[in-house]
């Protein structure tokens, strides 16, 4: 049977204000990125994706069942790792994934098989008798992915999977991804774009609560051809192009300076179109006040 | 079955837990340091003896002063028989004329006409000696704070897991629910269990280590205070009957303090409010009111309100002792204090 | 003072502050009824007419005014002799009451203070633990330590702010004690000499019920400030804000119902801690001295010295090993 996780009108209210406002979106087998800048909703999308947040109005079904209904049988095939997780300082990280797969409901034998191979997959087998208390920030994410594995889930949750791993972490943890999407809803959010281009088969982009745009990576930057503009330009020049544009990367050369700018319009004389990249995409639908915070920066 | 291993291990492997182990250590040691001192005691057994021939005979009885008489209350009824002899008579009379006064019919005739019945047989005529067993009837179940830091150890039980930010990964996995906090109230049980019967044992054995055996198979009205008593226990069984209620009423009330560690967030709250309701709860309130209600878990913490007096409920005109309607009206609060701590564990929700 | 106002703010911006101090005073309100209830019945009216422990005390004084003589005769003039030669100027210091006013029983509750002091201690674990443990399990301690000020005047404000606290809990406490009393039982005549009260009839000290309920107060209050200090050291050491406030509720308990012999040195915290009228305190009820360099000096004011001599040792740990502090994660 086909997987499929279906959020209807999804809403959130705290007090007067919304995280997340009539958010309705269809999830089958593939990657998913979620975008969106921080306090856009995502990690209490992904609360009540959980089920450990209760939406305001709105359900979660997976495969036309209810999930809160479901209970049980929904966590049982669930893998979410929140961001900002706790650990218990005091267990070992071999302790501490034996606990997890206990409460995923895995039998002793399964339980050390599970945790031998995924302590192997995150490359923390040499430290796996350690006490959480010593491990780096990168260690305990890589012990986060891998508690969200054990039970071999078919959706998977991942919040902010990659904070805190070096490169050449983040490249095995897309590869990861990248194999076992196949017969697997998972839905990661994060702030590395590039994390989400290389892997995901569709973008979500959520701001102040609302989807604004769900399509795939191509699509979405298609829609993109033909504003994205590269310029070799003086400081006067780029002064004024962050006035008025938003103004992406910027790179001081020994011929200039060179300014990569979203517009729908040329921004300047000697501009050329660019391929677009989800990073200018993710300026174009977040970035509003650019202008302000750069010239804070620049007073600096 | 894992996820109690968990839990049991989280218990016990705690620093909080250590650190009670060695203070309950060190008072052990420090009693048996105390009580070493105590060398009156082969005297006193023998004075005891004595008494008991002579009837009530004894000169060296004069060589005690008031402070040390009231000091040895716990290890002999020898000065203060005569008034234990008074008081009952005294109480047999009073119910007497009671009985002649209520209606036949009523209540309050019923619950005398038992309170009379019970008491038949139960005067006490002799001295006895009984050092360890006062001793231990007071250190173990009359021990408010022993009980009170008990139930602080387990006050954070679940307030720890939303500190620590686990809450969100346990309440996402499959047992997350009904079987973690299953595995989390057995393992309550657990711990308290062991904690408190292995310091009930330990000081047990010291006692009778330092003191002997003697004296066990004494009426407990010959206790201090227990005159009124109308149950037929010796002092051993009143005090096994007692550490049994004692334990089960740590248990009971413990569900309680689960309760209020899965409302409050911070373990330092549930911590605080553990110890003001352990307080209310332990410390013996009068029988007023409302107030009835809250003292029927202080029988369970201190079980020697249960034992010093006739005390009876008007169950549909017919008196039921405390003993038989206590522990269902505590077993009762316990029970929905359960049922409430699962609702509002499963009904969290994650919010930071 | 711009740190101390900011520690303050730590402590009192809490809810469960707000929470702590209401269920306390609840609790002592609740309290207060329930003994006003419980002993309405056998205590209506009675009186406590302070002559009655004045004829003892003439006795008392002449037995020790022969024994001195006796000593002086055999020429024993050490330690026992001095130390009787100060019980006597003492007890003979103490004036005669007015025979003609009286006490009433009820102001018994006004010194029946153990439930208040419980709550009291309790308190303060509420509002300690997090001095240092907070900023540790936070992660702010980085910031904190690696700031211009944040070694030797952080510490200082946050003891100063511990001091500061426990003055405020105990005045706020004690205050809502002696109102809810007052209110039950009326003011009375505090102005009889505090031997009145059957426990202190062999007291040599010439309080009043008022001046003892005030020195109460005050001995409690240097045991508080003590004790407070004792938790925010044990959070200086840890992340885990469960560890100070379990070894203050241990030293709560010890203080106030443990009947264990102690070493003088442990016994006066416990005595300091925890005085009232129904437990017969070793401070205050009868004469105790000990010799120091061959003089009697009263029990009190060893404890007093004892009790600051802990505080300071306190302040001492804290600010070394808190400049020690190295921030692991």
């Amino acid at each position: 049977m086909k997987l499929k996780l279906v959020l209807e009108n999804i809403s959130k209210k705290y007090r007067n204000k919304y995280a997340v406002k009539d958010l309705s979106v269809k999830l089958t087998p593939g990657v998913y990125g979620l975008l969106g800048p921080n306090g856009s909703g995502k990690t209490t999308l992904m609360r009540i994706m959980v089920d450990i947040l209760k939406p305001t109005e709105g359900n979660v079904l997976f495969n036309g069942e209810n999930i809160h209904s479901m209970g049980d049988r929904y966590r049982d095939i669930l893998g979410y790792l929140p961001q900002n997780f706790g650990i218990y300082k005091n267990f070992s990280a071999h302790k501490f994934l034996m606990y997890i797969a206990a409460l995923k409901g895995l039998d002793k034998h399964t339980s050390l098989k599970k945790v031998e191979e995924l302590l192997e997959i995150v490359s923390l087998k040499a430290e796996s008798k350690k006490k959480l208390g010593v491990f780096s920030g990168g260690m305990k994410q890589r012990i986060g992915i891998a508690q969200a594995l054990l039970n071999d889930p078919k959706v998977l949750i991942l919040d902010e999977p990659t904070t805190g791993l070096d490169p050449k972490e983040r490249v095995r943890f897309r590869n990861m991804i990248s194999e076992i999407s196949r017969d697997r809803i998972i839905i990661f959010s994060t702030h590395i774009v590039s994390d989400i281009e290389y892997i995901a088969k569709e973008v979500l982009l959520i701001r102040n609560g609302k989807l604004i745009e769900k399509n795939d990576v191509k699509n979405i930057l298609k829609d993109m051809e033909g504003k994205v503009w590269s310029a070799l330009v003086d400081e006067k020049v780029l002064n004024e192009l962050i006035q008025y544009y938003k103004v992406g990367n910027i790179m001081r050369t020994d011929k200039g300076i060179e300014a990569r700018i979203i517009s729908p319009q040329r921004p300047v004389r000697d501009a050329v179109t660019t391929p677009p990249r989800l990073e200018d995409l993710y300026l174009y639908y977040f970035e509003e006040n650019q202008s302000d915070e750069f010239a804070k920066v620049r007073a600096l | 079955m894992s996820l109690l291993k968990f839990e049991l291990y989280k218990m016990f492997f705690r620093k909080i837990t250590l650190i009670f182990i060695v203070l309950s250590l060190v008072f052990i040691f420090l009693k048996v340091v105390q009580d070493w001192n105590e060398d009156k005691m082969p005297q006193l057994h023998n004075l005891v003896q004595e008494y008991n021939l002579t009837n009530g005979n004894v000169n060296e009885l004069k060589k005690f002063s008031a402070t040390e008489k009231s000091n040895l209350y716990a290890a002999t009824n020898l000065f203060y028989l005569q008034d234990t002899i008074g008081e009952q008579l005294y109480q047999n009379e009073g119910l007497k004329n009671d009985l002649t006064q209520e209606s036949n019919t009523s209540y309050q005739y019923k619950a005398n006409l038992m309170e009379q019945k019970m008491l038949k047989g139960l005067l006490v005529k002799k001295a006895y000696y009984f050092n360890t067993w006062g001793s231990l009837i007071n250190n173990i179940l009359d021990f408010p704070m022993a009980v009170l830091l008990i139930l602080i150890m387990v006050s954070g039980v679940f307030s720890v897991e939303y500190a620590s930010r686990m809450d969100a990964l346990i309440l996402s996995s499959k047992q997350g629910k009904r079987q973690f906090i299953r595995a989390k109230i057995v393992a309550n049980i657990i711990f308290i269990s062991i904690v408190f019967l292995s310091i009930v044992s330990l000081t047990t054995l010291v006692q009778i280590f330092i003191s002997g055996f003697d004296g066990w198979n004494s009426p407990i009205q010959s206790l201090l205070y227990y005159q009124g008593c109308p149950f037929h226990l010796n002092i051993l069984q009143y005090y096994l009957l007692g550490v049994g209620i004692l334990l089960m009423g740590l248990i009971l009330f413990s569900m309680l303090v689960l309760l209020v560690s899965t409302i409050t967030k911070r373990p330092l709250t549930s911590f605080f409010i553990t110890i003001i309701i352990s307080f209310l709860s332990i410390v013996s309130m009068p029988r007023y009111g409302f107030l009835k209600e809250i003292g029927v878990y202080c029988d369970f913490l201190r079980p020697l309100n249960l034992f010093r007096n006739f005390s009876s409920y008007n169950i549909f005109g017919t008196p039921v002792l405390n003993i038989i309607v206590e522990p269902i009206i505590v077993i009762v609060i316990s029970i929905a204090a359960v049922y409430l701590m699962s609702r509002t564990f499963r009904n969290h929700q994650v919010v930071n | 003072m711009n740190l101390l106002k900011f520690e303050l703010y730590k402590i009192y911006s809490r809810k469960t502050i707000l929470l702590g101090i209401t269920l306390i005073s609840l609790v002592i309100i609740v309290f207060s009824c329930v003994n006003y209830y419980s002993t309405k019945k056998v205590m209506n009216n009675d009186v406590l007419y302070p002559g009655s422990w004045w004829s003892d005390h003439s006795m008392y004084l002449n037995k020790l005014s022969s024994e001195i003589a006796d000593m002086k005769s055999k020429g024993e003039i050490g330690f026992e002799y001095k130390n009787k030669v100060l019980e006597y100027k003492m007890q003979k210091a103490i004036k005669p009451p007015d025979l003609q006013s009286s006490a009433h029983l009820h102001s018994y509750f006004l010194f029946d203070n153990s439930v208040v002091y419980f709550m009291l201690g309790i308190f303060l674990i509420l509002g300690l633990p997090p001095m240092f443990s907070d900023e540790y399990s936070t992660g702010v301690d980085a910031l904190i330590l690696s700031s211009k000020l944040g070694k030797g005047t952080t510490v200082a404000a946050k003891i100063l702010a511990t001091v500061i606290f426990t003055v405020i809990a105990a005045c706020i406490v004690f205050i809502v004690h002696i109102i809810v009393n007052l209110l039950i039982y009326g003011t009375g005549n505090l102005s009889v000499p505090f031997q009145v009260m059957s426990t202190y009839g062999s007291s040599p000290y010439s309080f009043s019920l008022f001046g003892y309920l005030v020195i109460q107060f005050l001995t409690n209050l240097s045991a508080d400030i003590m004790f407070g200090l004792m938790i925010v050291t044990v959070s200086a050491f840890y992340r885990n804000v469960m560890i100070p406030a379990f070894v203050g509720a241990c030293a709560v308990c010890i203080t106030c119902y443990f009947k264990v012999v102690f070493p003088l040195f442990f016994q006066v915290i416990t005595d300091m801690f925890k005085i009232n009228s129904f437990f017969p305190d070793d401070l205050y009820s009868n004469f105790k001295a000990y010799n120091i360099l061959g003089k009697p000096v009263l029990y009190p004011q060893i404890s007093f010295v004892l009790t600051m001599i802990y505080a300071i040792s306190f302040i001492f740990i804290i600010k070394y090993f808190y400049k020690r502090h190295t921030v692991l994660n």
